[in-house]
């Protein structure tokens, strides 16, 4: 199969030739906006095709030590537990976007269950830690889009 | 209220090509009494995310006038999809009560039938938005628009809700209030095409962490500076974009104009925070312990619910493959941008810590 030049290249390549070469010769205006949205998703989408699979596995494997670390010491967690053992028991398939994604979702399930259960608690140590991880999941969302500034509003 | 868009009652959905054409006919028993009516220098205006807005020029025999066109969009168009029944209704009664500015509404197809969509005629003021008067210079040069900022705030919040149109829902309680948008918090998670724990996190933070209790008022919904009309000569300010309003705390405003001026900056306030506030404060009557930065920044949060639920409802709709709008996929960035406002937000409110683990 062909891998070079690689995806992200090609998504950055047909991003600047909407930028530099089409985007100048738009009269329409709703045309010529569309037009600068579709060259902001595709920046972002080059970092995601770059990352997203190792990102997805990396976080899962976060937010699942950390459901280790939290899960024996918090009130009524049987959501959060049930949530942990199906994201055990159905690791992804494939490392197809499609199969990892599913598993990532689990995991995401997991992390929200793990907030509910700490704030629920009010125990300030796994609030604190349930914070981190959604910081890190911030980290990682701004990372991919960079800053957002919404076109067309002039 | 953000149901997935059907535009188009009676099977009639909006044709932009079309509406030069029906604009001349509707106009034609409306404002010309039966005489034919020419439209001209039609024009699409591009800015707004939800509905479909154009300018245009009808004139019949010697008399000619500007009007804007506000409708709502082809099916799976918008971001948003609100009633314009309720748009119509409620900018009838912030014109008679005459405290805000609003272009006036003139004429309305409730329907759809005569237009392609419901949909809205207004006047049209010559200006350009507060957005773009401050696009030039530093934040902090634009101090001329403090004051009257401060006074647009007021006034809104100032209106007597008794004058709102009676459909409007009136909570029975600040802390109901406040409890029915946590809870939408968590059941908006649900129109989302995954898990999001920041929508978990933000219900469970706010629920926690409630600021003092403020008396419940009209709330624009979409206070922010493209929605702010600058009438060119006069300088007066015209506020557009009502289909969010609702009654609830009147700090919603103010969060949600610091949301907005995150992807469109500058932000007029924070560039002058002690003299808006100390303006605001005195136009409306409430203490500094009610709104402060903090309280605000609560706000900035909660107040995001229906624009945040309206957009991952629509992301929604394209992961099933029932829409391929370009304003949609683009609002696959707006979510990430949206948590980290959130994430901020909440940090200087307090009880976030912000650094990452």
């Amino acid at each position: 199969m062909i891998t070079q030049p690689n995806i992200p290249r090609l998504l950055a390549s047909i991003q600047t030739e909407l930028t530099e070469n089409v985007l100048p010769k738009i009269d329409d205006a709703t045309t010529k906006v569309n037009v600068e949205m579709m060259t902001a998703l595709l920046s972002a989408l080059t970092i995601r095709t770059e990352n997203e699979i190792a990102w997805m596995l990396e976080e899962s494997a976060a937010i699942e030590a950390a459901a280790d670390e939290l899960l024996p010491n918090l009130p009524d967690t049987e959501a959060a537990t049930t949530a942990l053992e199906a994201h055990r028991a159905s690791p992804p398939e494939s490392m197809r976007l499609s199969h990892v994604t599913e598993s990532y979702q689990r995991a995401s399930e997991l992390l929200s269950l793990l907030i509910e259960a700490a704030y629920s608690s009010g125990d300030e140590q796994a609030i604190t830690t349930v914070q981190g991880l959604v910081n890190a999941r911030l980290s990682i969302e701004q990372e991919a889009i960079g800053e957002f500034i919404a076109v067309g509003r002039d | 209220m953000f149901e997935t868009n059907t535009a188009g009652i009676g099977g009639t959905l909006l044709e932009p090509s079309e509406l030069p054409g029906r604009l001349e006919t509707f106009l034609s028993t409306r404002w010309a009494d039966g005489a034919p009516v020419a439209v001209s220098n039609y024009a699409e205006i591009t800015g707004g995310y939800s509905r479909y807005m154009a300018r245009f020029t009808a004139s019949h025999g010697a008399e000619s006038n500007e009007f804007v066109l506000r409708a709502d969009p082809p099916p799976g168009q918008s971001i948003l999809d609100t009633d314009r029944t309720a748009e119509w209704n409620l900018v009838q009664a912030v014109m008679a009560n005459g405290g805000v500015t609003v272009p006036k509404g003139l004429w309305f197809d409730e329907s759809g039938d005569e237009l392609g969509s419901p949909g809205i005629i207004f006047e049209l003021i010559s200006g350009d938005t507060l957005y773009v008067h401050t696009q030039e210079g530093e934040a902090d040069s634009h101090q001329q628009f403090t004051a009257p900022l401060a006074d647009l705030f007021a006034g809104v919040h100032a209106i007597d809700t008794i004058t709102l149109p009676a459909e409007m829902e009136r909570p029975a309680s600040w802390s109901s209030y406040i409890d029915g948008n946590v809870a939408r918090w968590a059941e908006a998670e649900g129109g989302h095409a995954e898990s999001d724990p920041f929508m978990r996190a933000v219900a469970a933070w706010l629920d926690t962490n409630r600021p003092p209790e403020a008396p419940l008022g009209l709330v624009h919904g979409d206070l922010q500076a493209p929605n702010i009309l600058v009438q060119e000569g006069t300088g007066d300010f015209y506020l557009l974009d009502w289909e969010l309003s609702r009654v609830g705390d009147p700090r919603e405003d103010l969060g949600w104009w610091a949301l907005a001026c995150r992807s469109q900056p500058p932000d007029l306030i924070a560039a002058d925070s002690d003299a808006f506030y100390a303006r605001y404060r005195e136009k409306s009557g409430l203490s500094e312990d009610i709104v402060n930065p903090a309280t605000v920044a609560y706000f900035t949060v909660l107040s995001s619910i229906s624009v945040f639920s309206s957009v991952i409802g629509q992301t929604a709709s394209m992961s099933r493959n029932e829409t391929t709008a370009m304003g949609v996929a683009y609002m696959t960035n707006a979510i990430p941008f949206m948590h980290r406002v959130f994430v901020e937000a909440m940090g200087e409110a307090g009880g976030w810590q912000e650094e990452t683990k």
